[in-house]
């Protein structure tokens, strides 16, 4: 019985945690589907390009974290204004090109990050070291860190959509791109801006997931899955529904991955792991595939 | 027996009620013009009709099957086919192949017959093709020129052999008359009444009376979704509801 | 002549250019068209479907690893001959293909092709969950061989050349599948599938058959690679790069016209190859010549690169282009 509390305490702490980052991941991916109807799946690879570039800037600039985070907050903002305006803003009409075209990038991110930092896996050194105790529980406290961090980041974006008056602009746009043309609102800035702020969300939410996962050139898939199944679940642009959906998804991910495991064997002494950490990432592909078969229809909400 | 027969049929988007409560019925041989302004629920109809939309409540009856809840090609191959508003086409293929596609049969496995006698033989009747090589002929335009190419008329006749090529009982015909001079308005309505002449029963949908008056056996009046008034067009042109809703409506 | 007799053209010239060569190529451009000819047979397989549907599979290696542990690991485990593992992993992708496609195509185009992508990812992460028999990243080897022959040069011929007779095989399926009576219907359900289903056409069934074909197509070539290799292994079987390089063959030679894959496929894994012997050079420049051995890494590389320069500017690829060059149609607009 102690030993459930245990378990089940630290299942909830964790899910706290790392929901708030699973929330911030999907933030921007969310955002560019709803103001632009453009499914970005470049997004993970912003992320990676914002953990690569702080590690970057801390192993060989040899900055301090602080800075090294400025720097992959401004890194891919400008991969985000970059990606639009080079590529997205011609494609876009069409949704499977837009769709391949920001997979190519994404692939074309993962080639340049093999070439030159190899395949290699590295680490991002933390905020602040260390773990600390919570009740019975022991949590990394970077990771305490990066859930402060990412209320922070997802309270900023809140206020901004909702109390500045670019926000709604962007929000009037979401909603009705032809009606904000026709009132003057200029279409393009606010994709530009749509653009920047997401990128600029996915380095913030590289740099911390980088501490929960390991850096290395295939990390941009992981976070893209976590995107797609809550904006699957949580529905199109309602920060209300991603944050349920992530806290959703963060549990089961939680569950699965800290949970003790159990190894079942055959006679040949082969075993596999049922849930522990081998099964990391599983608990949003059983989402998506679930989604698939339940109610495929119904996958975005809103009919397009 | 009646060859389509449509029962309390409703639908609604949202909150925003299309269809409401209709009923009608087409007899074998007839043309029934489907009548009413603009969002009075016509194309709605088209689209419950051929299982494109589901409705909320009501049934469809044809040749005394329920065909509801049917799948569009199973209500196509029962023998209802319909034209479009705006001309549903293959942008990249000929017309020809364009007509070809409702020639080829629905299965993948059979051998099947060459569809190109049907093909023609739809291009033809509907005079698709130019004259001066026939469908049969491989010099013939219609085997080189996209759909692209065609005149507003040259699209509706290309419907047209699409949809006869199914074989159909029933014609369901979307606002036939939309966009073409008033040259191609007399052509396309001779073809229509050829096509009745040969026995096909077709429903016509429209907001232009005058230009559906002559050529309908009957009309069905449709205002918000609900029928207003039914009958021959001159009874239904006496009908002084019918005069309000299209006086109100901006008209005849 | 006819769209599918020039089809039929290009793909004998092909086969019959692939095949005469084989002969004359040094060992390393041996191996190189081996792989060549399999990356061919998925491209061609992912052609049937997306190129003339329309819907875009971007997880379509899923297929070739559903094949190919299957047929592997029965080979491995169970000790059962390969040409009853053969079949029964083609069985399994296409099994898996019909019980992805049936629901997975109720979706429209965009979301379609996102859905396709959990696939592979999905996979992968049940292969390194069951990595005691998988092997997870790592494989397992000690897989029974195509070719049976101890001599290493009688092994080279022998796969070069069953992977050729499944590539012509297939290729000759394809091709007439493609310009047959289905292939028609295929490409008008890419154009305007509403428009197909008003001609009494069941758009699903024909969706369904082209996913079941493709399927059982890449998973063949997925089966032969595992024993060419000799081994189940995660980068070849698994591999998103793989899976979108497909995509970029397809692209290449241009959407829906088989041997556009075909050729797309060869200029792909051959132009890699290309790419890395010329790493292999050095420029004459300055005194002691410039090493042009960055470039090895960067092939892959290129190659999406220029898949994002096609969207742009060449969408409907090198051989509809090439084709509207030699025949003096009068084809405007589209």
């Amino acid at each position: 019985m102690e030993q459930i509390l245990v378990i089940a305490e630290r299942i909830v702490i964790y899910t706290v945690l790392i929901s708030a980052l699973y929330a911030l991941v999907a933030l921007g991916f969310t955002m560019i589907f709803g103001v632009a109807r453009v499914l970005n799946l470049a997004h993970g690879a912003f992320l990676m390009v914002g953990a690569y570039t702080a590690w970057f800037a801390q192993q060989y600039l040899h900055w301090d974290l602080y800075s090294a985070f400025a720097l992959a907050v401004v890194v891919c903002t400008l991969l985000g204004v970059v990606l639009y305006h080079g590529l997205v803003r011609h494609v876009q009409r069409s949704p499977i090109v837009t769709l391949i075209a920001t997979l190519a990038c994404a692939l074309i991110i993962e080639e340049l990050i093999k070439i030159f930092f190899t395949t290699n896996t590295q680490l991002l050194a933390p905020f602040i070291s260390g773990s600390i105790e919570i009740d019975k529980t022991t949590v990394i406290t970077n990771r305490i860190v990066a859930f402060g961090a990412s209320w922070a980041a997802i309270i900023l974006f809140w206020l901004f959509v909702h109390r500045t008056r670019w926000g709604k602009v962007i929000l009037a746009t979401a909603q009705d791109q032809e009606g904000a043309a026709l009132v003057g609102i200029d279409v393009r800035r606010v994709y530009t801006l749509t653009w920047a702020i997401s990128g600029a969300l996915a380095g913030i939410a590289g740099v911390f997931f980088a501490s929960w996962v390991k850096i290395d050139p295939f990390m941009w898939r992981d976070p893209l899955i976590i995107s797609f199944a809550i904006v699957v679940v949580g529905g199109l642009g309602s920060l209300k529904g991603s944050i349920v959906a992530a806290y959703l998804i963060g549990f089961l991910e939680v569950l699965m991955t800290y949970s003790p495991s159990m190894r079942i064997c055959t006679e040949g002494f082969r075993c596999f792991e049922f849930l522990g950490s081998s099964w990391v990432g599983v608990s949003s592909l059983l989402v998506l595939i679930a989604i698939l078969f339940i109610k495929p229809e119904g996958l975005f909400g809103r009919a397009e | 027996m009646a060859l389509l027969r449509v029962e309390s049929l409703r639908k609604s988007f949202g909150g925003l009620m299309a269809v409401k409560d209709l009923s009608f019925h087409v007899e074998p041989g007839e043309i029934v013009g489907l009548i009413g302004p603009n969002g009075a629920g016509k194309s709605t109809v088209f689209n419950l009709i051929m299982g494109i939309l589901k409705p909320d409540r009501g049934r469809i009856f044809f040749k005394e099957q329920e065909i509801t809840y049917w799948p569009t090609y199973k209500i196509v191959d029962a023998g209802i086919a319909r034209v479009f508003q705006i001309a549903q086409y293959f942008p990249r293929k000929t017309v020809y192949e364009n007509v070809e596609i409702s020639a080829i049969p629905n299965e993948i496995f059979i051998r099947a017959a060459d569809p190109a006698p049907k093909t023609i033989q739809s291009c033809a009747r509907t005079g698709l093709c130019p004259a001066e090589h026939s469908p049969d002929d491989d010099r013939c335009l219609c085997r080189t020129e996209l759909p692209g190419m065609l005149p507003q008329g040259g699209l509706r006749r290309l419907e047209l052999a699409r949809a006869i090529g199914t074989d159909p009982e029933l014609l369901l015909l979307d606002e036939p008359f939309a966009g073409l001079s008033p040259a191609e308005v007399d052509e396309i309505s001779h073809l229509i009444e050829s096509l009745r002449d040969e026995g096909q029963t077709i429903v016509l949908v429209d907001h232009n009376m005058r230009g559906v008056m002559r050529l309908v056996d009957r009309i069905v009046v449709l205002c918000f979704g609900e029928k207003l008034a039914e009958g021959t067009p001159e009874e239904v042109a006496r009908n002084p509801q019918v005069q309000e809703a299209y006086l109100a409506g901006g008209g005849f | 002549m006819s769209l599918r007799a020039i089809k039929f053209g290009i793909l004998g010239i092909t086969v019959i250019v692939v095949a005469a060569l084989g002969p004359f190529l040094p060992a390393k451009w041996m191996t190189t068209l081996t792989y060549a000819q399999l990356f061919a047979i998925y491209a061609m397989g992912w052609d049937i479907l997306s190129g003339m549907t329309g819907q875009i599979s971007f997880g379509h290696i899923f297929f070739v690893a559903v094949a190919g542990y299957t047929t592997g690991l029965l080979n491995l485990y169970m000790k059962w001959p390969i040409w009853a593992t053969i079949p029964l992993g083609v069985v399994m992708a296409v099994v898996a293909g019909l019980l992805f496609s049936v629901p997975a195509l109720r979706l429209r185009g965009p979301y379609f092709s996102l859905i396709t992508l959990i696939l592979p990812l999905a996979a992968a992460r049940l292969v390194i969950i069951l990595a005691d028999w998988t092997g997870g990243e790592l494989g397992k080897f000690g897989v029974a061989a195509l070719c049976p022959f101890s001599d290493f040069k009688a092994n080279q011929y022998c796969n070069y050349y069953s992977l050729w007779g499944l590539m012509t095989g297939i290729g000759l399926f394809l091709v007439w599948l493609s310009s047959s009576r289905v292939g028609k219907i295929l490409e008008a359900i890419r154009e305007n599938e509403e428009a197909t289903e008003a001609a009494g056409i069941n758009t699903a069934k024909y969706k369904i058959f082209a996913f079941a074909v493709s399927a059982c197509v890449v998973g063949l070539g997925g089966t032969f690679s595992v024993h060419i290799n000799e081994s189940v292994f995660f980068n070849s079987l698994l591999s998103l790069t793989t899976s979108i390089e497909m995509i970029v063959a397809s692209v290449i030679g241009g959407m829906g016209t088989i041997v556009g894959a075909l050729w797309g496929g060869f200029l792909v894994r051959g132009g890699e190859q290309v790419i890395r012997e010329v790493a292999q050079l050095k420029v004459p420049v300055g005194s002691e010549g410039l090493a042009l051995s960055f470039l090895e890494r960067w092939a892959t590389f290129i190659f999406f690169a220029l898949l994002l320069v096609l969207l742009f500017f060449a969408r409907q690829g090198l051989l509809p282009l090439l084709l509207g060059l030699v025949k003096k149609r009068e084809i405007r607009g589209g």
